[in-house]
């Protein structure tokens, strides 16, 4: 493992969490095309 | 004119006293303009408790009586019926339930006289409040310039009201205005033109008539309140709120809706369906074309909304837009593709060679740059579209194809959601609530995502662009632009047939009516055309800068790890092997080809070459390898991520080995078993056919799900798309190949 490694391998599991975070979210209609997103405070609701 | 202005305080405190007159007509009918005339150009503004609306007050002096009238000035509406919160607001004032406030004294209707049948909608609506009203028949001067003639006192007897006719910008036929409201406050007019309704459907509103009475002073506007309640799906009257009444008119309503159904009526589209039939007659009586000469909007019409014609020049536009896409688009692509690179060249020279350096450069720059470099593409189309809508072309498109729509079993209504879901099919699903009718609701919804959505442009202009040779066809037409058209095609023509066969097996019934209002062309408005152009690109950017960002780190992840020591060593093994051997440019050319081997080793041995291979054969028919295969799966985060995967497994990137950009890659890309090129025009051509079928977004699905309320319809939507979508590729490749395409 090089130095930079630990650092790479703890973004990927921030971006993995965001993934299933924005899944459950639209799992429960917090798309951003139409209720709002509770993840994405730039997603309004329309 | 004797006008002056207060405040609306002062008004309230002498409301009793003073008579009150309400301005209200559709939207841009010119209300304001016969307001200012009526009250002297001077007005104050008061909200209404509890909304943001805005309403208009000003004072009037009634000659004859020596007294005053208080003039409000209502926000546009189409309808009695509510569905925004001003129009709430002119429904409550008129009807008397609005807080703080009584029914006016008198309606001054105005109509944008050129709209008559429009207008007349709203009219028939006030005329059942009871309230005395006098008709303004606003822009008269545009009837007679466009060659018509409205027999007013025909219009006038039929309606039983006293009818003026104005010019309200030139302040023509405001005196004839103040007669008739003066006249109208001493003797109102009697035998008001009444919508009657089927026996069936007037029994039910007088049975919910009886409910509501004891709100009313009037057994009109009870009745007219009674059908508003009866047809009305979003429940916004608010009598239904009221503590202590509300269950029972629910219940009375329930009953109602629930006979009707029993007796094949729509209780949604009775009023529309009466009321429209009526304002037919009525203006087939009053309404007569005097001069032969064409308007421009007519004459453009005689074309536009042709039969043939009219479909000829709509294809012959829509295949100009995708030539335009392509040609237009491919200087601001070569930008932001030089300025990624220019990022991972910046990343190279200041980050160690390591994973994190791996991360930006082969992940995420690759990732999202490749799938933001068609942005061009993306708000071209988008510029177009707006274009199309604000020029008032948009709505004889629609027009053209609702006839088509009509065969395949769709409503009219159809048309403007499936047009919304070739940018998104996420708003397209949601417009459709504006479909009444819930089978025609729900086949527009299990089509809606064959309509070609802005993420799937990326994966057609990549494939096109590297596999579609740049010929012309006919001498003129691009062929990569015509492929392109004939993506967004297939996925629309399929739509309507699949709407078609829907309708006519799960989802048979009767079809709802549509009314279709034609605007007049104008010349597009540069600020709104940019807005909306910005607007729907943004969602676009957004979802780069979320989804699609951390999609290409997990995929980066998953196409690195994990890591075998002994496949390092022993392409370094062969790396010194060769350079110890080799000099000048074959050694170059040696060590490219040895990089490329280990790069694909390496990704082939990852958890995504894993994944993909264990998928390969269920996609090999179509022509699939298994790097296509984990773009399928990495694709159902978004759709145009699987531009991203490609870019990831094929080690696209700054690296002086790494192929320039991800069109070459793919280009170059050959079996190590055959040696031969494992991505042809055949195989595109079938990945695209794939894409523009397959439903691989999991928020159209999420949001089908929400809609309809159970799994069961999104359920079956993935299953029938995806065997389409692999039976079409199937047939498409290995047809193809049997006919000896390559």
């Amino acid at each position: 493992m090089d130095d930079t490694e630990w650092i790479a391998i703890v973004i990927v599991g921030l971006a993995a969490a965001y993934l299933v975070l924005s899944f459950i979210c639209r799992k429960k209609g917090g798309d951003c095309c139409s209720g709002g997103c509770p993840i994405d405070p730039r997603h309004k609701k329309k | 004119m004797n006008a002056q202005v207060k405040t609306h305080q002062t008004i309230e405190g002498a409301a009793g006293a003073e008579k009150e007159i309400a301005l209200v007509g559709n939207p841009n009918c010119g209300k304001t303009t016969i307001f200012n005339a009526l009250t002297g150009l001077r007005h104050v503004t008061a909200n209404y408790p509890g909304v943001t609306v805005e309403k208009k007050t000003g004072m009037m002096k009634l000659n004859r009586q020596d007294r005053q009238a208080v003039v409000i000035d209502l926000p546009g509406t189409y309808s009695l019926l509510p569905h925004s919160p001003d129009e709430d607001v002119v429904h409550d004032v008129l009807i008397g339930l609005q807080a703080g406030s009584r029914a006016p004294d008198l309606i001054v209707l105005i109509i944008d006289a050129m709209a008559l049948e429009r207008n007349l909608f709203l009219a028939l609506q006030v005329l059942e409040t009871g309230i005395p009203v006098v008709l303004a028949l606003n822009m008269w001067d545009a009837v007679e310039q466009n060659g018509y003639s409205i027999d007013a006192d025909r219009l006038s007897a039929i309606l039983g009201v006293r009818c003026v006719k104005t010019v309200g910008n030139r302040r023509k036929g405001i005196a004839e205005l103040r007669r008739a409201i003066e006249s109208e406050l001493d003797l109102p007019s009697v035998g008001r033109f009444r919508t009657c309704f089927d026996a069936k459907i007037e029994a039910e509103i007088e049975s919910i008539r009886r409910v509501i009475e004891p709100f009313f002073h009037d057994a009109d506007i009870s009745r007219g309140e009674a059908i508003r309640i009866l047809s009305d799906s979003a429940c916004r009257n608010p009598l239904l709120s009221r503590n202590g009444h509300s269950a029972l008119i629910n219940q009375a309503i329930s009953q109602s809706r629930t006979k009707l159904e029993e007796q094949g009526i729509d209780w949604t589209s009775f009023e529309p369906v009466r009321r429209y039939e009526q304002i037919e007659r009525i203006c087939g009586q009053v309404v007569r074309k005097i001069s032969n000469a064409k308007t421009l909007t007519e004459r453009l019409d005689q074309i536009l909304t042709h039969p043939i014609l009219g479909f000829l020049v709509f294809f012959s536009l829509i295949t100009l837009v995708f030539q335009a896409i392509f040609t237009w688009a491919e200087t601001p692509k070569a930008w932001i593709d030089a300025a990624f690179r220019f990022l991972e060249k910046l990343i190279s020279s200041h980050l160690p060679e390591g994973a994190l350096r791996s991360l930006l450069t082969d992940g995420v720059l690759a990732g999202v740059g490749n799938v933001v470099s068609f942005l061009p593409q993306i708000f071209f189309l988008f510029f177009f579209i707006a274009m199309f809508e604000d020029s008032g072309y948009m709505a004889r498109a629609a027009f053209v194809l609702d006839r088509l729509m009509k065969k395949v079993g769709l409503n009219g209504r159809s048309f403007l959601p499936l047009l919304s879901s070739f940018a998104c099919a996420v708003p397209g699903i949601l417009s459709t609530r504006t479909i009444q009718d819930r089978n025609d609701r729900l086949a527009t919804i299990l089509v809606a995502p064959l309509m070609s959505c802005s993420a799937r442009l990326p994966v057609y202009t990549l494939l096109i662009g590297a596999f579609i040779p740049a010929t012309q066809v006919l001498g003129f037409v691009s062929l990569k632009g015509l492929t392109l058209f004939v993506m967004y095609v297939l996925g629309l023509l399929v739509g309507l047939v699949a709407a078609y066969l829907f309708r006519k097996t799960l989802l048979r019934g009767r079809r709802a009516p549509f009314v279709f209002e034609l605007p007049p062309y104008r010349v597009p408005h540069w600020r709104t055309v940019l807005t909306v152009t910005w607007e729907r690109g943004k969602e676009f950017l957004y979802r780069a800068g979320g989804v699609i960002f951390a999609a290409a780190i997990v995929l980066w992840f998953l196409a690195s790890y994990p890591k075998s020591a002994s496949l390092d060593q022993a392409y370094e093994a062969k790396r010194i092997q060769v350079q110890a051997a080799l000099s000048g440019q074959v050694l170059q050319d040696r060590l490219k080809e040895l990089h490329a081997h280990g790069a694909a080793e390496a990704v082939a041995s990852s958890y995504a070459g894993r994944i993909g291979r264990a998928i390969e054969p269920f996609i090999r028919p179509l022509g699939f390898d298994w790097k296509i295969g984990v773009g399928l799966v990495s694709s159902l985060a978004a759709r145009e991520v699987i531009v991203s995967t490609l870019a990831i497994v094929h080690d696209v990137g700054t690296d002086e080995d790494s192929p320039a950009n991800l069109a070459e890659a793919l280009r170059s890309e050959v079996s190590s078993e055959t040696g031969l090129p494992v991505y042809t025009p055949l195989v595109a051509l079938s990945l695209m056919i794939f894409f523009v079928f397959a439903c691989q977004c999991l928020s159209t699905v999420a949001v089908v799900r929400r809609e309809m309320g159970s799994w069961l319809w999104p359920g079956f939507m993935i299953a029938y798309m995806t065997v389409l979508a692999w039976g079409a590729s199937f047939i498409v490749f290995q047809g193809g190949k049997a006919l000896g395409f390559r």
